[in-house]
């Protein structure tokens, strides 16, 4: 998968592209939130309906706001839903999460009290919904054998 | 003065490409970028001065990289991290959660290594 992001401004630009290897298969997706919390990009299809892979976690999620004016609130999972935490995003700036994929830390996500906490959370699905009125969100997960 | 972020993503397969983008017009004070090599302890990239609108960040090295935020909200700490793999790319936006339902302004930005050194571009829009 490959993740281009620049800034410009007047007498300035700065652009990154990323590499993500060995992406194996991928999954689209749109979504608008009319209700609480809804859940997209999950493999627990029991427990909460929305399986769209069935892939053990999310090697690399690309998330972006495409609602009209309202500021998204993204939430990030493991098994079973546990929040691992979450972020929210105005119109147009994208969010990207990370699974462990072998080169250091074990996962993608954590969060507590402790200020030397790494990732040890492997992300399975995203939770999203609104803080002010409704959204749209779109989204592309890359998917590996390994995640 | 207006600050542009625009942001794609792609893969291809099977002769498929399913693409994902956007494009942010954001009113910023300022635009700076730079380069930090950072070892196995958490070090700053950027403080609460200023609060961020997003902080763009890329590993250009080998091994995976722990961003933390710092979420205070009165007396109560709360940190986040999250993962860059090699050559990843991360943005970490102005407001972020906790799993202990810990809300707040990111107020540090700080980076580790999981092994020896890296080098991580960032480009902070604040």
């Amino acid at each position: 998968m490959t993740i281009t992001i620049a800034v410009s401004t007047k007498g300035f630009t700065w652009s990154r592209t990323a590499s993500i290897a060995d992406v194996t298969a991928a999954v689209t997706h749109i979504s608008e939130q009319t209700s609480a919390d809804a859940v997209f990009g999950g493999v627990e299809a029991a427990a909460v309906g929305d399986g769209l892979h069935s892939f053990n976690a999310i090697a690399v999620g690309c998330l972006v706001n495409s609602g009209s004016g309202s500021i998204l609130k993204v939430l990030t999972s493991v098994s079973g839903g546990t929040q691992t935490g979450g972020v929210a995003i105005p119109p147009g700036i994208p969010f990207i999460v990370y699974n462990g994929a072998g080169t250091g830390f074990t996962g993608g996500v954590s969060t507590g009290a402790s200020n030397t906490i790494t990732p040890t959370d492997d992300v399975q699905r995203l939770q999203f919904g609104s803080i002010m009125g409704s959204s749209v969100a779109q989204v592309l997960l890359g998917l590996k054998a390994t995640s | 003065m207006n600050a542009t972020l625009s942001f794609s993503a792609s893969v291809a397969i099977d002769n498929e490409t399913k693409t994902v983008g956007s494009t942010a017009t954001l009113n910023a004070t300022s635009v700076t970028s730079g380069k930090q090599t950072v070892g196995t302890s958490y070090e700053m990239l950027a403080t609460a001065d200023g609060s961020t609108q997003a902080i763009i960040l890329h590993n250009t090295g080998a091994v995976d990289v722990s961003v933390r935020v710092d979420l205070q909200t009165f007396t109560t700490n709360e940190y986040i991290c999250m993962l860059i793999p090699p050559d990843g790319l991360l943005v970490v936006p102005a407001f972020m959660f906790g799993d202990a339902g810990i809300t707040g302004p990111n107020n540090n930005i700080l980076c580790r290594a999981a092994s020896g050194t890296v080098d991580i571009d960032y480009c902070i829009v604040r």
